[in-house]
C-alpha cells in the first residue's frame, strides 16, 4: 500500500536524517492549508455569485503551485515522493488552465443546455480544495498515522456541509414563503364549490334557482389529512402488530421468512403500483354495491347521489398496505428485545403462550409499537403518490365514505389540478399548505425518534 | 423461541390470519396488474412496448407506447440521485461512527432523523425554489444578453426564448431532489450496518496499531458490507420508485436524449410516464382511455418486477458476502 510504505519511509526518514527543523518547517503545509481554505470558500461563494468566477482560475493555479511546493518540501523533509500531492497539484494547474480557456457560457458536446462557467469553476474549486486541505492538515501534523485520521475530517465535513446547507436553504425558503402567505381565516374555512338548487315560490308557481355557493379555505383538506392518518393507523396497526408478533414469536421458519420477504417487498416497491391498484378498485366497481365503499359518494343539491373518485376508506387501506411494514418491524424489534428471563419465568410459572403474549410480551413492546405507529402516521400524512389518481378537491365534506382529499393533494393540486377554479383559489396558498404539511410530518417523525430514544434508554438502564 | 405445547389455537390462527394479509395483498396486486396489462400486451405487443418511441395518445392519434425512454429516464435519474446519496450518506455515517465530533455527531444523527420525515411533495416545491435560485441562472441562461447568445456557436438568436421555460426542469434537477430524499432514508440503514460490526473486530484492529482510517477501510467496511448492500438496495428502490418528485421535475413525455447521458434534458421516468398515463395531473378522467390504463398497469408490473429482482439480488449478494466472511 502506497500510503503505508510512505508512512514507514517517512518515519524512518525523520528518525535517520534529522529534519531541517526550524521555524520554516511548517511553511509549506500551512501555505497549502491557506490556499485550500480560500479555494473552498471561493468555491462555495461562486455558487451564489457569478461575478466571483473571475478569481477562480488564479486561485486554482495558486493552490496547484502550493501543492507542488508541498511536494518538494515533503521530499526534503521525509524523503518520500508523495504521489497524491503530485497528482493533485498537477490537476489543479491543468484545471486552472482549462478554466481560462472556457467561455463564460459553455455549450457544446451536443448537450441540451447552456452552463454558466461559475458552476463548473465552483465544482473544480471544491473538488481540488477538499483533498488539498486534507493533505495540508496531514503534513502540518507531521504525517503520523494519527495525522492521517485528522486529515480525513475535511473530506468528510465538506460533503456533509454541502448537503446540510442545501437542506437549510431549501427548507428556509419554504418556511419563509409559507409563513408569508399564512392566513388563519383561510385555514379555518372549508372549501366549497357547490351549485345549490333552491326552490322558491313566486306568484304561486314554484321556481328553482341555482346558486353557487363558494367558499375557499383549507379546512377540509386539513381535516382530510387527519382523517386519513387516523384511518390508516386504525387499519395498519392490527395487521402490523400481528405480522411483527408472528415473525418474532410464532411461526415455522419458512413461513416467517416468506412473510418477512413480503413485507420488505411492500416497503421497498414503488407506491405507484399501489396507486394503480387503487385506481382500478375505485373505477371498476362503480355499478356494484361496493361503489360507495370504494369510490365515495356524495349527495348534490337536488338529491341525486354521485360517485366520487375514491373514498377515504380505499385510500386508507392502500396507504396502510404501504405502511404496515414499518409497524411490523418496530413490533418485531420490541418483541425481540424482551429479555429471555422474563419469558421463561412466565412459562415456568405455568402460563400459556397466549397469556405470556398478552401480559408480558405486548406490554413490553408497547413503546416500540408506538414508535412504529407514529412513524407510520408521519408517512401516511405525507403520502401523495397513492392518492394521486383517486383524490378530489373535497368539496362535499370529509368522511370515511367521502371523496378523499388531503393537504399533500392540496400542495400538488394548487398548481396542477384539473379543476381551474380550484387552481386559482389555492395557487397563492401552496407554500402555506406545504409548510403545514412539513410541520405535521417532521413533527410526527421527531416525536417518533424521541420515543425511540426513550425506549433505548430503558434498555440501557437494565 | 416458540413452544409447541400450550397456547390457544384460536390465538395462533388469528395471528396467522392477520400476518398473511401482506402476502395476500401482494398476490392481489400481481393478479390485478397482470390482468390489466393484458389489453396492452394484446393490442400493442411486447416488442413495441419495449421500443424506443414514446408518444402518449393525444388528439393527433393513437399513441406509441415504447417504454425504453421511460426505463432509461429511470436509470439516469436514479444514477444522479445515488451519485449524490451514497457518498453523502457514507460521509454522514463516518462522521457519526469512526470520526465523531462529540455533540455535533449526535446533532447530525438527530437532524437526519428529522429530515427523513419530509414528504416527497415538499421536495417538489423545493425543486421549484432550487430551479429559480440556482438552476435557472446557471443552466438556463435566462438573462442571456443578446450579444452573448448570438456569439454562442450554433445557436440562433431566436432560440434563446425557447430555452428558459423548458430548461429548469431536467433530469438533473429530479436526480438532485431524489438524492436529497434518499440520504436521510439511507443513512440510518448504513449506520445500523456499521454499528452491527462486533466491537471486538474494531478494537483488535486498533490494538494492533492501525489507525482509524485503516480500520474503516480494511476492517469495518468489509464486515459491514452485507448490511451496506441491503441499505443501498433499499435506497435504490426508493429512488427508482419515486413518483411525485420526478413527475414535477421531468413531466410525462419525452424521448431518449441525443447524447444518451445528457441529464439536462427531460427524460420521463417509468413512474412519471405511468402517472401521466393514468391521468395524474392535467389530464381529465375522460381523456384517459382503457389502453392508457393498461399500459400504466404494465408499467406498474415492471416496477414491481424490478423491486423483486433488486431485493432477491441483494439478499443473494449478502449471503455470498457473509459466507466469505465466515471462512
Amino acid at each position: 500500500m502506497t500510503t503505508g510504505s510512505a508512512r514507514l519511509a517517512a518515519d524512518a526518514g525523520r528518525a535517520a536524517g534529522g529534519a531541517k527543523a526550524g521555524a520554516l518547517d511548517d511553511v509549506a503545509p500551512a501555505l497549502v492549508l491557506a490556499a485550500g481554505g480560500l479555494t473552498l470558500l471561493l468555491g462555495f461563494l461562486s455558487l451564489a455569485f457569478e461575478t466571483l468566477d473571475a478569481y477562480a482560475a488564479p486561485l486554482l493555479a495558486a493552490t496547484g503551485v502550493s501543492l507542488l511546493a508541498l511536494l518538494v518540501w515533503a521530499r526534503r523533509a521525509f524523503g518520500v515522493l508523495d504521489r497524491r500531492a503530485a497528482l493533485l497539484g498537477g490537476a489543479a494547474v491543468l484545471l486552472a488552465a482549462l478554466l481560462t480557456q472556457l467561455p463564460e457560457y459553455i455549450t457544446g458536446l451536443q448537450v441540451n443546455g447552456i452552463v454558466h462557467r461559475s458552476l463548473v469553476s465552483s465544482a473544480f474549486l471544491v473538488a481540488v480544495a477538499t483533498p488539498a486541505l486534507a493533505l495540508g492538515l496531514y503534513y502540518l501534523l507531521r504525517a503520523t498515522p494519527h495525522a492521517e485520521d485528522i486529515s480525513r475530517y475535511p473530506l468528510l465535513l465538506v460533503p456533509v456541509a454541502l448537503l446540510l446547507g442545501a437542506y437549510a436553504f431549501l427548507l428556509l425558503q419554504i418556511v419563509a414563503r409559507g409563513a408569508a402567505s399564512l392566513d388563519l381565516a383561510f385555514l379555518a374555512t372549508p372549501y366549497r364549490m357547490l351549485s345549490v338548487t333552491e326552490q322558491t315560490w313566486v306568484n304561486g308557481w314554484p321556481i328553482w334557482i341555482q346558486r353557487s355557493v363558494s367558499d375557499v379555505g383549507m379546512r377540509n383538506h386539513i381535516a382530510g389529512t387527519f382523517l386519513l392518518v387516523a384511518m390508516t393507523a386504525l387499519i395498519a396497526t392490527p395487521i402490523g402488530v400481528a405480522v411483527g408478533v408472528f415473525t418474532s414469536e410464532y411461526g415455522p421458519p419458512w413461513l416467517v421468512r416468506a412473510v418477512r420477504g413480503c413485507t420488505t417487498l411492500l416497503r421497498a416497491m414503488s407506491p405507484f403500483v399501489l396507486a394503480v391498484l387503487a385506481l382500478r378498485l375505485a373505477r371498476e366497481y362503480t355499478d356494484t354495491p361496493f361503489a360507495d365503499l370504494l369510490a365515495g359518494s356524495y349527495v348534490v343539491g337536488d338529491g341525486t347521489r354521485l360517485t366520487g373518485s375514491g373514498s377515504f376508506l380505499l385510500a386508507a387501506a392502500m396507504i396502510a398496505i404501504l405502511v404496515t411494514p414499518v409497524i411490523a418491524r418496530a413490533t418485531e424489534e420490541g418483541c425481540r428485545s424482551l429479555p429471555n428471563e422474563l419469558r421463561e419465568g412466565s412459562w415456568s410459572m405455568g402460563a400459556s403462550d397466549a397469556y405470556t403474549l398478552r401480559r408480558i410480551v405486548l406490554p413490553w413492546s408497547l413503546p416500540s409499537v408506538l414508535t412504529g405507529v407514529v412513524l407510520a402516521c408521519a408517512e401516511a400524512a405525507g403520502s401523495l403518490a397513492i392518492i394521486l389518481f383517486i383524490a378530489g378537491t373535497g368539496d362535499h365534506g370529509v368522511g370515511p365514505l367521502r371523496e378523499v382529499t388531503s393537504l399533500s393533494y392540496l400542495v400538488f393540486g394548487a398548481t396542477h389540478a384539473v379543476h381551474k377554479p380550484f387552481r386559482e383559489a389555492m395557487g397563492p396558498h401552496q407554500f402555506t399548505a406545504a409548510l403545514l404539511l412539513l410541520a405535521l410530518t417532521v413533527g410526527l417523525t421527531t416525536l417518533a425518534l424521541l420515543l425511540k430514544r426513550r425506549v433505548a434508554k430503558r434498555y440501557r438502564s437494565r | 423461541m416458540s413452544r409447541r405445547h400450550g397456547g390457544s389455537v384460536v390465538t395462533r390462527l388469528a395471528f396467522l390470519a392477520l400476518a398473511v394479509v401482506p402476502a395476500f395483498v401482494l398476490a392481489l396486486l400481481v393478479w390485478t396488474l397482470s390482468r390489466d396489462s393484458r389489453l396492452a400486451l394484446d393490442q400493442i405487443g411486447l416488442g413495441r412496448l419495449l421500443s424506443t418511441e414514446w408518444t402518449p395518445a393525444s388528439s393527433l392519434g393513437p399513441g406509441v407506447f415504447g417504454l425504453v425512454p421511460g426505463i432509461w429516464g429511470t436509470v439516469l435519474a436514479a444514477a444522479v440521485a445515488l451519485a449524490i446519496a451514497i457518498p453523502a450518506s457514507a460521509c454522514a455515517v463516518l462522521l457519526q461512527t469512526e470520526f465523531p465530533l462529540g455533540r455535533a455527531s449526535r446533532a447530525l444523527e438527530a437532524v437526519l432523523g428529522a429530515l427523513s420525515g419530509i414528504p416527497p411533495i415538499v421536495y417538489s416545491l423545493m425543486g421549484i425554489v432550487l430551479a429559480r435560485a440556482l438552476i435557472e441562472p446557471k443552466l438556463a441562461a435566462v438573462n442571456l444578453p443578446e450579444e452573448v447568445a448570438s456569439a454562442l456557436p450554433g445557436l440562433p438568436i431566436w432560440s434563446t426564448s425557447l430555452l428558459p421555460k423548458a430548461m429548469p426542469n431536467s433530469t438533473l434537477l429530479a436526480g438532485l431532489l431524489v438524492g436529497l430524499l434518499v440520504v436521510p432514508f439511507m443513512s440510518p440503514l448504513i449506520l445500523d450496518a456499521v454499528r452491527s460490526v462486533p466491537a471486538s473486530l474494531r478494537e483488535a484492529s486498533l490494538a494492533l496499531g492501525a489507525n482509524r482510517s485503516y480500520t474503516v477501510r480494511r476492517v469495518l467496511l468489509p464486515s459491514a458490507m452485507p448490511g451496506i448492500v441491503a441499505a443501498v438496495a433499499m435506497g435504490t428502490l426508493k429512488a427508482v420508485g419515486d413518483v411525485v418528485i420526478v413527475s414535477y421535475a421531468v413531466g410525462y413525455s419525452g424521448s431518449l436524449p441525443s447524447p444518451f447521458w445528457d441529464v439536462l434534458e427531460r427524460v420521463p421516468t417509468l413512474t412519471s410516464a405511468g402517472a401521466g398515463l393514468m391521468g395524474g395531473m392535467t389530464v381529465t378522467a375522460e381523456g384517459v382511455t382503457e389502453l392508457d390504463r393498461s399500459v400504466g398497469s404494465f408499467t406498474g408490473l415492471l416496477l414491481l418486477a424490478f423491486a423483486v429482482v433488486v431485493l432477491v439480488g441483494s439478499t443473494g449478494v449478502e449471503r455470498i458476502l457473509r459466507g466469505r466472511m465466515d471462512r
